[in-house]
């Protein structure tokens, strides 16, 4: 079914890196906030997100936690992995059945040139959802973008680029030290 | 001034910042109580003494909007739509952040709040302030960055008991 499509997409790569370029648009269309991050995936688990200057920020999650810095608050926060707070991150990381706990998922459409594939998502725990849906393209078989709506109408959208997925990468990559003087927090 | 400036306001002196039309802050704050950690992106517009504070993460999830409309204040969320007199109570209950929401609306400017006492004020080398005392807050204003022919703060430290809120702003509109 829809899912088995996802996860083969998802499975064509094992560890990929690139750049991301995230755009925060209000429900009138107004940009709050635009970003650029490095990015680097092992799957399944493991996670780095860095934020680049001016709204720096680091998250690095592997199986066990998920750490959080921020060097303008001069903050680390830890978190237990399974208290990953049903973040879309866990769609590119997580494998089946991180996937299937978290999202109904449903094929929405290829280009006709057969290029592009799109599926949404939905949370299967909506009480406790930050979004009300989610858009995973990819093209060519490769991640494309993720495009998450908000209940107040508020617009996340995610493109990827120049996707590696030949990256050599090891879990080793995805351990955080927090920097002296910094405040860390093990929540 | 229109917060697409046309033509850039060339402020002179600090006292200007009290009377401004309109201005907008935005960045990153982190709170520190109780061994907790929150932060949050933030934009805070202004216009005359009404503001609109967005609050949200780094996906922009958990969007929060404060909004102060003459003595009314109301909170919107995903889950909420409430009404209250006092921003400070009603951040706190419905988001758990302890802000000194009134007064961050002058100490954000780099100015003391005005319907309260400064009980300590110094000042740097270039005339900036570098460290307010005031209804038991310590600011602290690690670092400032030019903007519209003034030093605005760029990183404010304040603490109180056993809060502490950091603020890093990355832009200034006047």
């Amino acid at each position: 079914d829809d899912i088995d499509a996802l996860i083969g997409k998802l499975d064509q790569f094992n560890t990929v890196s690139g750049k991301a370029m995230q755009v925060i648009t209000s429900a009138d269309g107004e940009e709050i906030q635009k970003t650029e991050s490095e990015f680097k995936i092992l799957r399944p688990g493991y996670f780095y997100w860095r934020t680049l200057p001016p709204y720096e920020q680091i998250i690095v999650s592997n199986p066990d936690t998920i750490s959080v810095y921020d060097p303008d608050l001069e903050q680390v926060s830890i978190y237990q992995s399974e208290k990953m707070r049903n973040s879309p991150a866990s769609i590119l990381s997580g494998n089946r059945s991180a996937i299937e706990k978290q999202f109904k998922v449903t094929k929405s459409g290829a280009s006709n040139d057969k290029k592009s594939t799109s599926f949404e998502l939905s949370y299967l725990d909506t009480a406790n959802a930050d979004f009300k849906k989610l858009t995973v393209t990819f093209k060519k078989d490769q991640l494309a973008s993720i495009v998450m709506h908000d209940m107040l109408d508020q617009v996340t959208s995610i493109t990827f680029g120049k996707v590696n997925t030949k990256a050599a990468l090891t879990p080793a990559q995805f351990e955080f030290t927090p920097p002296a003087g910094v405040d860390v927090i093990i929540e | 001034c229109s917060l697409t400036p046309t033509k850039q306001p060339n402020l002179q002196s600090k006292d200007e910042l009290y009377t401004l039309d309109s201005w907008r802050a935005s960045g990153k704050l982190g709170t520190r109580y109780k061994g907790k950690n929150e932060s949050a992106f933030f934009s805070w517009t202004q216009t005359g003494d009404d503001y609109t504070i967005h609050l949200y993460g780094p996906l922009g999830q958990g969007s929060v909007y404060l909004y102060k409309e003459g003595n009314s204040f109301r909170i919107e969320s995903k889950d909420l739509n409430e009404h209250a007199a006092s921003p400070e109570q009603l951040l706190q209950r419905t988001t758990g952040l302890q802000l000194p929401v009134s007064n961050l609306a002058y100490w954000l400017r780099g100015i003391p709040a005005t319907s309260i006492s400064a009980d300590k004020t110094q000042h740097n080398e270039d005339g900036d302030l570098s460290a307010l005392q005031q209804e038991g807050w310590e600011i602290t204003y690690r670092s400032y960055m030019p903007a519209y022919g003034l030093n605005m703060p760029e990183k404010i430290i304040a603490k109180r008991k056993d809060i502490k809120l950091t603020v890093s702003i990355k832009s200034w509109d006047i």
